[in-house]
């Protein structure tokens, strides 16, 4: 139930409802799991991370039963709201109004996108490292050098390695 | 396209789409637009907008909106649930296994190397959208303003979308 309230709730993005998740979880659950704890894993796996952080806190609260009700608490917003869209909208042209409020939607897309980016300066702590992996992933992305697909293959294959060895040596 | 073929495409998707909905942005572009042909570079832009301005994750949108246009309701439904399925199950048992602190410190280590991939895909998402989003000095102010105000000054991005709405239907006025 709360899930369908935080998936209503939730535009721009996965980020910008997080610590809308987070509220929810310590007023509720608190004694079940700790969101901190959750969020590493939301992130480490594929898919949606809101679709995977809904997983993990309606597994703790209720088991598999609890799991399956966040994910579909988690989807239905989605599709009603956009199905509908789909079903009523044949053309991003067809209506002058639709279409001026979509010429102003796109760049507020990308600053919203490129903001995110921002959020995660975090990252750039710790040496040279980190931002030359990034800015060799965007190298090879926008040149088009490599398929996307390879490239998180790769970097998947990289981390766990490189997780694998430094566990050993901990 | 058929609803297994629908299937394929979001499972694919979910499944090697790390690091959240800007960073699957490349993946579903490079699925959508070039794989399988179903969107063209402009409705790809437009759709990006419209998933980020509606309520629900935004991969989940994109996927609800494409599974409708191929193949009606069950094809919202197909698109939506194999996209999150990849994810729901490895997240699932994920969970079981984080219960000891040696595989959270596992998860936390590589992190540590995947961050600065999905900084790297986000990247290349904006680089991508640019030439259909910005075409004009009033586009590229929005963009610019958004930038700051939602990274910088916490603002929330419900508020700049409206704005941005708003900038466009007043810029074309009247129609």
């Amino acid at each position: 139930m709360v899930f369908l309230r935080i998936g209503g709730g939730m535009i721009g993005g996965g980020y910008s409802m997080l610590p809308l998740i987070q509220r929810e979880v310590e007023q509720r659950w608190q004694d079940k799991l700790v969101f901190s704890e959750a969020l590493p894993l939301a992130q480490a796996l594929p898919g949606p991370v809101a679709v995977n952080i809904a997983t993990i806190i309606g597994r703790a609260v209720a088991g598999f039963g609890g799991a399956c009700s966040a994910l579909a608490g988690v989807i239905l917003p989605s599709i009603l709201i956009l199905g509908l869209l789909a079903a009523s909208t044949l053309d991003w042209n067809s209506a002058p109004l639709i279409a001026a409020a979509m010429y102003g939607l796109r760049p507020v897309a990308i600053g919203l996108i490129a903001s995110s980016l921002w959020r995660l300066r975090n990252t750039w702590t710790g040496g040279v490292f980190r931002p030359i992996v990034a800015g060799l992933t965007l190298i090879l992305l926008a040149s088009g050098l490599i398929p996307p697909m390879v490239l998180i293959l790769i970097a998947v294959i990289a981390a766990g390695w490189h997780a694998w060895r430094t566990r050993k040596c901990a | 396209m058929n609803l297994l073929t629908v299937f394929l495409v979001f499972f694919k998707i979910g499944l090697a789409g790390f690091g959240g909905g800007n960073a699957m942005i490349p993946l579903i572009h490079e699925q959508l637009v070039h794989q399988h042909g179903l969107l063209d570079e402009a409705s790809f832009a437009n759709l990006v907008a419209l998933s980020q301005s509606t309520p629900g994750p935004f991969v989940l949108n994109i996927a609800t909106w494409v599974g409708y246009r191929e193949a009606g309701w069950a094809g919202a439904l197909t698109a939506s649930l194999a996209v999150c399925l990849p994810g729901f199950v490895l997240t699932f048992f994920g969970a079981m296994l984080l219960a000891r602190s040696r595989s959270n410190r596992f998860v936390q280590h590589t992190l540590v190397w995947l961050q600065p991939v999905f900084a790297g895909l986000i990247g290349a998402t904006v680089i991508n959208l640019l030439p259909q989003g910005i075409a004009d000095p009033l586009q590229a102010a929005l963009a610019l303003v958004c930038f700051i105000a939602v990274g910088i000054g916490n603002v929330h991005p419900m508020v700049m979308l409206g704005l941005g709405a708003l900038a466009g239907i007043l810029a074309a006025w009247p129609f």
